[in-house]
């Protein structure tokens, strides 16, 4: 399975679960010719994986 | 300035006026740096204003192709960002995205998040040149947030003393990046008109 149908098969199950819209702020690596759409969905899949672990930072330094 | 979407960015300064004049009923004199995620922040102003609860998490990853993202669902909204981030551009991610559930209607929501993602790859998010999409106007409005026209005296006053760019963003809390872009003359010029226009 690639990353982008990895993600896709987790907006279809969310939006199961009442998601409604999604929003990205592209990091400096997307603005390279390099990069691709897959590269995109791998860090957006990391996220949601440490998000369901619990892998959450505190941060007391951002107010 | 984009029709399509169903916001122009005069509608973007109107809503963030509208989040920073809730938030002032509630302090004396707006701090500089603004507070965001603190208790009574702009933050739990949005959430008041939309409804909806928002929570905040910053995941350990890199960071590279996302800085963050905003997930909306009915009854609450879930923002992620990097641990890479810095101070100023965590802050800065947090009032993009939340930004996004002021000024979200079903006009703009997603319906296809590759479409999406491959118009981040070509489309680039700042600047105030060409296409004036979704993304862009959010990014306006955060910047709005976090510099109100209340720091509009502040903000000059530091650029006209000498301090640089990065200097100022220390000042607000902002990123460097916004900072010239928000001291931009094309910006500039835009922003006091819309500022004047609001008083």
């Amino acid at each position: 399975m690639s990353e982008q149908e990895k993600f896709l098969a987790w907006y279809e199950q969310e939006k199961g679960l009442g998601l409604v819209d999604i929003k990205f702020f592209a990091g400096e690596g997307s603005a390279k010719d390099s990069a691709t759409a897959e590269d995109f969905f791998r860090e957006a899949n990391l996220t949601n994986e440490l998000y369901k672990a619990g892998k959450v930072v505190s941060r007391e330094d951002v107010f | 300035m984009t029709e399509e979407s169903g916001v122009r960015v005069a509608d973007v300064y109107v809503l963030a006026r509208d989040v920073i004049n809730r938030y002032r009923q509630q302090v004396t004199t707006i701090p500089h740096p603004i507070p965001v995620l603190k208790e009574q922040g702009i933050l739990q102003v949005i959430s008041g204003v939309t409804g909806l609860r928002i929570e905040v998490c910053c995941i350990p990853y890199p960071g590279h192709y996302l800085k963050g993202w905003l997930a909306r669902y009915k009854d609450h909204a879930r923002i992620i960002y990097s641990t890479d981030l810095n101070v100023c551009w965590s802050r800065f991610v947090i009032c993009k995205e939340a930004f996004h559930l002021l000024c979200g209607d079903i006009k703009n929501f997603c319906i296809d998040p590759v479409t999406l993602v491959n118009g981040l790859l070509t489309s680039p998010a700042f600047g105030i040149d060409g296409e004036q999409d979704i993304e862009r106007l959010a990014v306006y409005g955060a910047m709005e947030l976090l510099l109100p026209s209340d720091f509009d005296a502040v903000l000059y006053e530091a650029e006209s003393s000498g301090m640089n760019h990065y200097e100022i963003a220390l000042k607000f809390r902002v990123p460097e990046k916004i900072i010239s872009l928000r001291l931009s003359p094309g910006v500039r010029a835009l922003t006091d008109i819309l500022h004047r226009d609001m008083h």
